[in-house]
């Protein structure tokens, strides 16, 4: 065999050796916590316990019992699941090669949109996710309305009819806020023949009961989108919030004439180090410029949080205000900001009213509660897809509240599906 | 295991040779092969690890009883037990996999409703009953004599480079290599560079193509241009060939690594001149098996009949070739079909398609390959309708179902590539450049390398979800 044979045979088998070598030398990545990915990375001895159990056994001398598992284990597939999620989250160099090969994407897609005039192109080859160059913004494509979206909204439509009917003492109020999927102003409309183009809302609006507020906060323009929403994420920058904050507001003002003050931020404050890298940047790894993270500061009513009726402190606001948090690029600041919960967050402050609210929303949402908490004395939060079970008629029986607020967009608002859906 | 994961290229596959070859006794070689190719099926599909258990023994034993009949020339007995031996075979794999078929046919004949829920089918169950039954008629046939020992015989049946899709080998192909496993450096090096090459066919080219084909093939035909359902088209031809040929090419590699020659499966298929050529070069193993075992022992048993028996010949072999790639209506059609234009090839088409230009010969059989996948791909026979609408542009060139609504415009580039490795261009090349010393080889063996580590980009990415927090 000739020399570069050799060489070519060595190299080949040094590579595929390398993943077993680095493993028995007890080579690990530097954080088991993958950021990017918000996951903690498998590793094979904390994939099975079982298998712990099993050498027990045959510590003990129990050689059947420990065949047994360590079979039913094997046949059952979990371990050569957990096993391959293991190699591969393991593999050195991971992330810099993924990184690699998103680049050749990139250039890909760059080289098949380079005959076309598009303002808008692919972020990636896996997301569905875009990206409008000259903005340095990422987008999600248009939302689809076809019949079954027409039934899903007939369906919420139904059910808000009911509940309102059912309830007629409090005050329902739905704020929707248009986002750019489901807009007239999304650029890739005229790609999508089912594009919802704004549709959904017009439908929805001459269909809804006149027992219930509406409130929209539109989006006339790419202006519009830029000035409210971040560029690598899917949620509001603070200036969208304070303005579906003031929509509200005038919206829950309708029923409630002695509502206090609105609230005004006293600044607003951007933290000097933070470059957000958000979900959509996370998803496509896209190397795109972060946003700004940008919050308000002003004096804010005290309040006993608890979720699921346990107290406790549910975001980091304090925290990153004193100058304690972290700028690890991808760190999702957005939820570790403004906070999240598990299951019916309740917000009980000192203020002068005894009135009470009910806010059915998802993320867009978490952020309004504590400004909306400074109008009551008890304000509820459920987001429907971590309490699959929550039905109104039961949350009423067991907490007075006067005004119900159904806020957020086309899905929490009007589509009712397994995950999103509004049981009176 | 998918040859592609992390997994087996890490891990199983430099384990493997290992034990394969530090083993001193080369006896006990097919004894590894035996373990680590059960450890190879079990890791993906352990359910069924009996049904191998199950598949060598009838084998394996009938074959015994063959040889000691045959021995005993008690040549009646020896049919019956061949006769047994395939249908013991026929009797595992149409259980499998095609009992729901013929019960949803008695149902739609019968008035009457059969509560049967399809078990999940054993992988490679076609393949490594059809290896049997090869096994057991080239015994009767005295082919080869029956394999004695059950560790030898069982590295045949069950040899884990071929266990899930073939080829499909016949036991006098490997036999001496399975008699003294050797480990020939050369042939190791040809291997790495096979497998390497298949990695990259299966993973770059073939798997970003299915990314655009599910896209395409998932979506309303009555509303899709021509365009999209010309690439879809084009695309999916050029797919479904890299894909399988890929696999080929990497169990033929690995078959190598090991000391195996296991048989070709491809020839460049897309370049062939009539669709008999086209069966002569794609998956020549089972076109192999179709004409060995049920072609040619029809025409024997038909001789004396004059009309149209070679048609009709090929019609029930195409028809169960069609039948053997699923337990479907589309398969069976797609297999007619193939039936229906071999016949009229065999009529005295293809003498005269002999005497036209080579470009419409090349033309004639490309399109009528295309078309058949459209049979093969699309399992809803009642969407085939449309599909060929929007081919010929009944919903116009460009309709709502476009490049960009599906979001699969990035993926045309990847057809320049997918052309060019199913045609015989790159492999010359390669070829070319490997017989000769100097720069030319060293650069090639530097592509080599530089193709494996850009592949496993493509593997890692693939498992890179980022999470959307969407629980938030």
């Amino acid at each position: 065999m000739r020399k570069i044979s050799r060489c070519f045979l060595f190299t080949f088998f040094i590579i595929i050796l390398s993943l077993p070598v680095y493993w028995l030398l007890g080579g690990k990545p530097a954080s088991q916590v993958s950021i990017v990915e918000g996951r903690v990375l498998a590793l094979p001895e904390k994939s099975y316990p079982t298998l712990q159990i099993a050498l027990d056994y045959i510590r003990e001398g129990q050689l059947g019992d420990a065949f047994t598992l360590v079979w039913n284990l094997y046949t059952g597939g979990s371990l050569q699941r957990k096993f391959d999620a293991a190699a591969t989250d393991q593999f050195p160099l991971r992330m810099p090669l993924i990184h690699f090969s998103k680049a050749f994407d990139r250039q890909t897609i760059s080289l098949a949109y380079a005959f076309s005039n598009d303002a808008v192109v692919s972020a990636d080859m896996t997301s569905n996710i875009y990206i409008i160059p000259n903005e340095e913004a990422l987008i999600f494509p248009p939302g689809i309305l076809d019949q079954q979206g027409y039934t899903n909204m007939d369906e919420r439509l139904i059910n808000y009819d009911q509940i309102s009917s059912l309830y007629p003492n409090i005050n329902f109020n739905i704020y929707y806020v248009e986002t750019l999927a489901y807009s007239q102003v999304h650029p890739l409309n005229r790609y999508f023949a089912n594009a919802d183009k704004g549709q959904a809302i017009e439908y929805f609006k001459s269909n809804l009961t006149d027992r219930i507020e509406l409130g929209v906060m539109p989006l006339d323009g790419m202006k519009d989108q830029l000035a409210n929403f971040y560029r690598t994420d899917h949620h509001w920058n603070i200036y969208g919030i304070l303005e579906a904050y003031n929509g509200i507001y005038e919206l829950l003002k309708q029923n409630f004439v002695n509502i206090s003050e609105k609230f005004t931020p006293d600044e607003l404050y951007t933290f000097p180090d933070i470059e957000f890298l958000g979900s959509l940047a996370r998803k496509t790894l896209y190397p795109i410029t972060g946003d700004p993270f940008t919050v308000y500061i002003g004096e804010l009513a005290n309040c006993i949080v608890s979720d699921n009726g346990i107290e406790g402190k549910y975001d980091c606001r304090d925290e990153y205000l004193v100058g304690n948090y972290q700028t690890t690029p991808y760190l999702d600041h957005y939820e570790l900001f403004f906070g999240t919960q598990t299951g019916l967050l309740e917000y009980n402050c000192e203020t002068t009213t005894n009135r009470s609210i009910l806010v059915i929303g998802d993320s867009y949402s978490r952020p309004l509660i504590p400004l909306i908490a400074q109008h009551y004395q008890q304000t509820f939060f459920v987001d429907l897809r971590q309490v699959p079970e929550f039905t109104l008629s039961n949350f009423l029986n067991d907490h007075s509240v006067e005004d119900v607020l159904v806020v957020g967009d086309y899905e929490v608002v009007f589509i009712d599906t397994e995950v999103w859906s509004i049981h009176p | 295991m998918p040859f592609s994961s992390i997994t087996f290229i890490f891990l199983f596959l430099p384990i493997t040779i290992i034990l394969f070859y530090v083993i001193p006794r080369k006896g006990w070689r097919n004894l590894v092969l035996v373990a680590t190719s059960l450890v190879f099926f079990a890791w993906s599909d352990p359910q069924h690890i009996h049904v191998l258990f199950i598949s060598i023994m009838i084998n394996y034993f009938m074959g015994r009883f063959l040889d000691r009949t045959q021995n005993q020339e008690a040549s009646k007995k020896a049919k019956w037990l061949m006769w047994t031996g395939i249908i013991l075979n026929l009797l595992l794999l149409g259980f499998l996999k095609y009992t729901g078929f013929f019960l949803n046919i008695i149902e739609a004949i019968l008035p009457i409703t059969i509560d049967y829920t399809q078990p999940t089918l054993p992988l490679g169950i076609s393949f490594f009953t059809f290896s049997g039954i090869a096994y057991l008629l080239d015994v009767y046939n005295k082919v080869n004599p029956a394999e004695k020992n059950l560790i030898t015989f069982s590295s045949y049946l069950i040899m884990f480079p071929k266990l899930l899709q073939g080829p499909i080998t016949r036991f006098i192909e490997i036999k001496e290599d399975l008699a003294q496993p050797k480990f020939v450096p050369l042939d190791m090096m040809q291997g790495v560079r096979r497998f390497i090459g298949g990695l990259a066919k299966k993973v770059i080219l073939a798997d970003s193509l299915s990314m655009a084909t599910n896209q395409i093939f998932s979506s309303n035909f009555s509303d899709m241009g021509a365009n999209v359902a010309w690439f879809g088209l084009i695309a999916y031809t050029l797919q479904i060939y890299l894909d399988f040929s890929g696999y080929t090419d990497m169990a033929i590699g690995i078959g190598q690594m090991l000391g195996f020659k296991l048989p070709e499966n491809f020839n460049f298929p897309y370049i062939s001149r009539s669709i008999s050529d086209f069966w002569r070069r794609w998956h020549m193993t089972l076109g192999g098996w179709f004409r060995i075992y049920l072609f040619i022992p029809l025409e024997f048993a038909r001789k004396r009949e004059k009309f149209l028996r070679q048609q009709s010949n090929l019609l029930i072999v195409f028809l169960l070739t069609g039948f053997w790639h699923g337990a479907s209506w589309n398969f069976v059609i797609w297999g007619i079909y193939y039936g229906i234009i071999l016949a009229i090839e065999a009529s005295g088409f293809a003498k005269k398609l002999k005497k036209v230009s080579p470009i419409f010969q090349h033309a004639y059989a490309l399109v009528l390959i295309v078309i058949g996948w459209i049979f093969f791909r699309i399992t809803d026979i009642g969407s085939w309708g449309s599909f060929f609408g929007a081919l010929i542009g009944a919903h116009g060139w460009r309709s709502a179902v476009t490049f960009r609504s599906l979001n699969i415009l990035f993926y045309i580039p990847f057809l320049i590539p997918g052309i060019l490795f199913s045609l015989p261009f790159m492999h010359r090349l390669a070829e070319k450049t490997k017989s000769k010393e100097g720069v030319g080889r060293i650069v090639l063996d530097i592509v080599y390398i530089l193709l494996f580590l850009f592949t496993l980009t493509f593997i890692l990415s693939k498992g890179f979800t980022a999470f959307m927090y969407a629980e938030f």
